[in-house]
């Protein structure tokens, strides 16, 4: 057993043990863990492939408003809704992407990804598509998921064998291409090597693991609206949790998804709504400004530090 | 059908100046500083609040009070964030998204979510341009867009700082080595910048109404007129004005207002890909 996945584990140990010392918050942790693998899908890529993805919500979409609708509209039931929004997503989010990076890329990039997103969700919302996408109340009731011990162990299960995954890509001869390529485009392009083949694997993966948290998510949520898919706060959301937590680290973006799931359910007993939002962006401006790495390798250079 | 379209034209001047009044200084940071700035629009926000409040104590004086508190606070944001970060493009995105997202958060605390606030124009009444009804203030904030994009076209022209301002996005270490000061100039750029915002905050905010979300729009228009125009050109920045002042309106009276944004958002779109650096030839970073 490598050092890597006996690390996963712990985290997926640690994790399932949480979920039975707070039962009842199960509902909470639930969410986390779902942030967790959006945070950290998202992370995967634009992290590492140096293209700032601000349209990863495309993936989840996609898939979650295929299920939604091969549920609600065809009568498909779950099981068989959920694989099909899964290959939609993936594949549909990964054909609008994987050439739009290759033909641009820096701070075009992401302002197309976050044009793109706006666009979507405008088009989601039109009167016109209402008989599909339902408009702005949705699609709703569709087959839902449970809030259970299954559900959450699952998640988690899943959120730690993409996480050993990512990091396995990462530490691969692909993974060192790619990581050149951020560097260096022109270097890898001299080796007589393609970069956007790399970084388009790594979109791929990031858009499959996307895609399955996008669909798990809308059953859990029980209906499919732009809110919960292609919304620019669910995507701003998840890079707050990112960046707070520290994006160049898998367990740094799990650990931002918690942090900032928890702070939220603890300050919305405490505050009112805005208040919460002015904390939290608050804190993701903070750490951004002062310390850009973020929480995660902070806390651990300070343990290693006390530890020796 | 010529009503309409007469109708489109005249309204698409109009608001083609006043988008271009609220755009051009965005252009001008973005192209001096090879990053997006993603608060400005939000300090459009703040500008229009600050018109309604102090507006019901001291009426029309509020105005250029809200003019030049907005080219303050602009020209503070960039000594206190932006100045320290501006060497990252990605860093200076993500610092400006989460401003933007507090200065929303707590107009939103203050001011609640969903109230919209209106005020009387400064000048009131109407006149009948071909058949088309146009408000006063309306006109008056067009010729003002109008005087402001060619006053602008000028300066860039015709005087050192202007010169400065198109000579920094061409090349900054070569404006270094000439002695050009760089954080000088991004500074006046910003206070000029806030300035047009002020006045660009009173106009807006007048004829859709002020709220705590009020930024998210701008937004759009801001970001796709730059990237049309091409990075701090003027010139850029008048023909896109034009034309996306155009198409909103066409879209609006002509098509279905629900697919206003929708447009906008798809034009700036196909231009970055498929004309990314603009009309102008400009290009970011």
């Amino acid at each position: 057993m490598t050092k890597e996945s006996t690390k996963w584990i712990i985290v997926f140990i640690l994790l399932s043990a949480s979920t039975v010392l707070f039962k009842n918050h199960l509902y909470v942790l639930i969410y986390a863990s779902f942030f967790a693998i959006f945070a950290m899908s998202w992370s995967f890529f634009t992290s590492f492939s140096g293209y700032l993805n601000l349209g990863h919500v495309i993936f989840i979409g996609i898939a979650g408003y295929t299920t939604a609708i091969f549920n609600y509209h065809l009568n498909f039931p779950m099981i068989l809704s959920m694989p099909i929004g899964v290959i939609a997503g993936a594949g549909g989010g990964w054909l609008l992407l994987n050439p739009l990076h290759r033909k641009i890329s820096g701070l075009s990039f992401e302002m197309v990804t976050f044009l793109g997103i706006l666009v979507l969700s405008d088009l989601v919302l039109t009167s016109y598509l209402r008989p599909i996408t339902g408009a702005d109340l949705g699609i709703s009731p569709i087959d839902s998921l449970l809030s259970s011990f299954p559900l959450i162990i699952g998640l988690n299960l899943f959120m730690c064998i993409s996480g050993y995954l990512f990091v396995r890509f990462l530490n691969s001869k692909h993974g060192k291409v790619l990581d050149f390529a951020r560097k260096n485009t022109d270097l890898v392009k001299t080796a007589g090597l393609d970069p956007h083949k790399y970084s388009g694997l790594c979109l791929l993966y990031s858009g499959i693991v996307g895609a399955i948290g996008g669909v798990l998510y809308i059953h859990f949520s029980g209906s499919a609206g732009v809110s919960n898919t292609f919304s620019l706060s669910f995507q701003i959301h998840m890079i707050v949790m990112a960046i707070i937590g520290g994006r160049f680290s898998m367990f740094g973006s799990i650990f931002g998804a918690y942090f900032v799931i928890l702070l939220e359910e603890y300050l919305r007993g405490v505050v009112g709504g805005p208040v919460e939002n002015m904390i939290i962006y608050s804190i993701g401006f903070c750490v951004y400004f002062f310390s850009p790495e973020g929480l995660f390798p902070k806390i651990t250079g300070l343990k290693k530090k006390l530890i020796g | 059908m010529l009503a309409d379209i007469i109708y489109v034209i005249i309204y698409g001047f109009v608001f083609a100046s006043l988008y271009g009044i609220m755009t051009v200084g965005f252009s001008f940071i973005c192209g001096l500083g090879g990053f997006y700035d993603i608060a400005l629009p939000a300090y459009l926000m703040v500008g229009a609040f600050i018109y309604v409040k102090l507006s019901e104590y001291i009426g029309g004086w509020a105005l250029p009070i809200t003019v030049i508190s907005t080219g303050i606070i602009c020209l503070l944001h960039y000594l206190v964030f932006i100045k320290r970060i501006r060497e990252d493009a990605f860093v200076v995105f993500f610092a400006t998204i989460f401003i933007a997202l507090i200065i929303q958060s707590i107009f939103e605390y203050f001011f609640t979510t969903s109230y919209i606030y209106n005020y009387p124009p400064l000048i009131s009444g109407h006149i009948n341009l071909l058949g088309v009804k146009l408000s006063k203030d309306l006109i008056v904030g067009g010729v003002i867009g109008w005087i402001a994009l060619f006053g602008l076209r000028y300066m860039t022209r015709h005087t050192n700082i202007g010169r400065a301002i198109i000579a920094i996005p061409q090349s900054t270490l070569g404006s270094r080595i000439i002695g050009i000061d760089i954080t000088r100039i991004q500074s006046f750029v910003y206070f000029l910048g806030g300035l047009l915002l002020g006045t660009g905050a009173y106009f807006y905010g007048g004829y859709l109404g002020v709220n705590s979300h009020m930024w998210s729009h701008p937004l759009i228009i801001m970001f796709t007129i730059t990237v049309a125009g091409g990075l701090g050109s003027i010139d850029g920045v008048i023909l896109a004005t034009l034309l996306i002042g155009i198409l909103e309106v066409a879209v609006v009276t002509l098509i279905d207002p629900r697919l206003r944004s929708v447009v906008i958002l798809m034009v700036g779109l196909l231009i970055l890909i498929f004309k990314p650096k603009g009309f102008a030839g400009k290009r970011i970073g």
